[in-house]
């Protein structure tokens, strides 16, 4: 079918194809319906896409705040056989599966780097993901270094009272081969106007002689003198297999504790019965202000023996020895027989052991 | 000449076709945009729903952070008790009350002028760097989750400015709406001490654990015979929907849940231990 729907000036016919014509309406409907389908399409598209990522961001946010006290973690390691540095340590770096085949796994790049402030270290964990999400966390660190007092070592007996009926001869060597001592060191320190008018047989053997410091008068607590934390601190840094250890009454240890390179702090809060012949290397400090008696005592000991009471019945099963006494000079052996050898002496810095402070973990104020 | 064109029928079943196609093009599209501003609100409601639960979670596991080492012993001072009832301190990391939590951690303060006066730690007067107890919570009130964050009222040398305690309300109340009626009501913002493990700060050995010297203690021990280190687990409940109507959550989405309910379970462990220290002043 055809319509005229004008005439040229020559006269002819000018027709146009009607079927064509609806042709084209239709196109032009199919468009505006495809294109509103296209943009209903797309907008469902945006907000499922929107939701899924809010929740993948969820899923990131905690992630990386993981893999974050991982690099933590792995600073802390780090540390035991390496010194603190400010320049970032690269970590681990963590792949984390997608869950799911439509998701992408993920993976965290970690670093750990340390500062020092004063008696502390803080360690700080970092970790970056591939998505550009980051977290950093940190925590405290204390050195057992720091604990001990400038005057804890300064003699092998330290007491808050006076020394009490010495039996058998026990020896406390500060002296060794050298013939003097060094300043401000004593074999043994007294509260002011306690020094013993008789020692009894200590030292009979060695033919040391005993030289007796005293602490300034006043009411005395040894702490202070001994070490730099308080009690709760050091309470709080103890553990039951590390350099500090801390006993409840009728507590003890139950082998010989502490090393010239690692040696030890024991804290007991009554007096024990340290027996078995035991070798403890380090501080033995009886926070018992009764006083401790020593009848029955079997022990070894390089470093330094604080009560904060009098000290009662020293014995010859109890030798007493200053940390800086060498092995040629040690009264104490390590070894049997033929192998048996003088024990080294320590340094005041081999108190290091590093413990986590507790209360310091912090993701606040960094970044 | 004869003109051709459509004839009354044709141009009806024209009309109605296209009138067909255009009611079902208006329905198709109105349910379309309909079903996408559903999916708006709801994604606008998670995103919401999950504020709050990363916020309270995110409190919650750094809490009880005391700052700069050298401070702890002046908090742990302030535990401890030889009555059998053991004191976390003026300080505690987590405390939940009612529909409420509130969690205490240090931030770094920069003392300004007159500060002096409110807190001790800026005695050295403005500009002096120092670490003040901070109070953060959360609670629900009538449907909305409301947050607090101030410094803490202990820490002041009198009295707190503003009152951010669990029942605050009226003028001097600093807790402020973190929600609103108009996205979510909240039905639900639970938070409770699910478990807890008590150490022995002297040994590390757990409480009651049968051959160890722990076997005889027991947590009213803590701050009196024994230093403790505890490890607790929170339990966060959160249930929210898009009705302004209060308790209809259903945590088992039964027939009765209400429309857009959202519901979560969260667990939560404090970074930082609960540190009891034994009262040497007993």
């Amino acid at each position: 079918m055809t319509w005229n729907i004008g005439v040229h000036s020559g006269g002819a016919a000018f027709t146009l194809n009607t079927r064509k014509e609806r042709g084209f309406y239709t196109i032009a409907i199919v468009v505006i319906l495809s294109l509103l389908a296209l943009l209903a399409s797309r907008s469902g598209t945006v907000l499922t896409t929107s939701a899924v990522k809010s929740g993948t961001d969820n899923v990131v946010a905690t992630e990386v705040f993981y893999a974050a006290e991982l690099a933590l973690a792995e600073g802390m390691i780090w540390l035991e056989s390496n010194t603190a540095t400010t320049t970032p340590q690269s970590g681990s770096s963590v792949g984390v599966d997608g869950g799911g085949s439509n998701d992408s796994p993920r993976s965290y790049t970690t670093s750990f780097w340390f500062e020092q402030s004063f008696n502390y270290t803080r360690v700080y964990g970092r970790a970056v993901g591939d998505d550009g999400a980051s977290a950093t966390v940190s925590r405290w660190l204390t050195t057992g270094n720091d604990v001990l007092a400038s005057t804890a070592l300064n003699q092998p007996l330290g007491m808050a009272g006076t020394l009490l009926n010495v039996t058998g001869n026990p020896e406390i060597n500060a002296i060794g081969s050298s013939g003097s001592i060094p300043d401000d060191h004593y074999s043994l320190t007294v509260m002011s106007g306690g020094i013993p008018s008789d020692y009894g047989n200590l030292n009979s053997s060695s033919g040391e002689p005993i030289i007796a410091g005293q602490w300034p008068g006043g009411a005395l607590d040894l702490w202070d003198y001994y070490f730099s934390v308080d009690r709760s601190t050091m309470e709080s840094m103890a553990t039951s297999a590390g350099q500090i250890r801390w006993y409840e009454p009728g507590e003890g240890p139950v082998s010989s504790l502490g090393s010239t390179s690692s040696p030890v702090i024991l804290i007991f809060e009554d007096c024990p019965q340290i027996t078995g012949q035991k070798l403890i290397i380090g501080v033995v400090f009886i926070d018992d202000n009764s006083g401790c008696d020593l009848n029955g005592w079997s022990m070894d000991l390089k470093g330094s023996l604080a009560v904060n009471g009098n000290v009662e019945k020293l014995n010859s099963n109890t030798d007493l020895e200053a940390h800086y006494i060498e092995a040629a000079d040690s009264i104490i052996t390590v070894g049997n027989g033929a192998d048996a050898v003088g024990l080294d002496g320590f340094n005041a810095n081999a108190f290091t052991t590093t413990v986590t402070s507790p209360g310091t973990w912090t993701d606040m104020e960094v970044n | 000449m004869r003109q051709l064109g459509y004839s009354l029928v044709e141009l009806m079943v024209a009309i109605a076709v296209a009138s067909f196609i255009a009611l079902a093009a208006t329905i198709y599209f109105s349910s379309l945009f309909s079903a996408s501003n559903i999916i708006r609100t709801s994604s606008a409601a998670q995103a919401h729903f999950n504020a709050v639960a990363s916020t309270t979670v995110a409190e919650i596991r750094r809490s009880g952070y005391r700052g700069y080492p050298g401070r702890l012993p002046t908090y742990l001072q302030t535990t401890g008790s030889s009555s059998g009832v053991p004191s976390e301190g003026d300080y505690p990391g987590v405390e939940v009350g009612s529909d409420c939590v509130l969690t205490t951690y240090v931030r770094d303060h920069t003392c300004r002028a007159g500060d002096d006066s409110n807190f001790a730690e800026c005695v050295g007067g403005a500009g002096t760097a120092a670490g003040l107890y901070y109070r953060v919570g959360l609670r629900l009130t009538a449907g909305v989750v409301e947050a607090v964050s101030v410094i803490h009222p202990e820490q002041y040398l009198g009295s707190a400015p503003v009152d951010s305690s669990c029942s605050a309300s009226g003028g001097t109340s600093a807790w402020e709406p973190l929600t609103a009626y108009s996205d979510l009501y909240f039905d639900r913002f639970s938070i409770s001490q699910e478990a807890q493990t008590i150490y022995d700060g002297d040994t590390g050995c757990i409480l009651g654990t049968i051959g160890s010297e722990c076997e005889s203690n027991v947590y009213a021990d803590c701050g009196d015979s024994i230093s403790c280190r505890i490890t607790r687990v929170y339990r966060i409940e959160l249930c929210a929907y898009p009705e302004a109507t209060d308790s209809l959550c259903d945590p088992t989405y039964g027939a009765d849940t209400p429309a857009g309910q959202l519901y979560n379970e969260l667990f939560v462990t404090p970074r930082n231990d609960v540190l009891i220290a034994k009262d040497y002043t007993s």
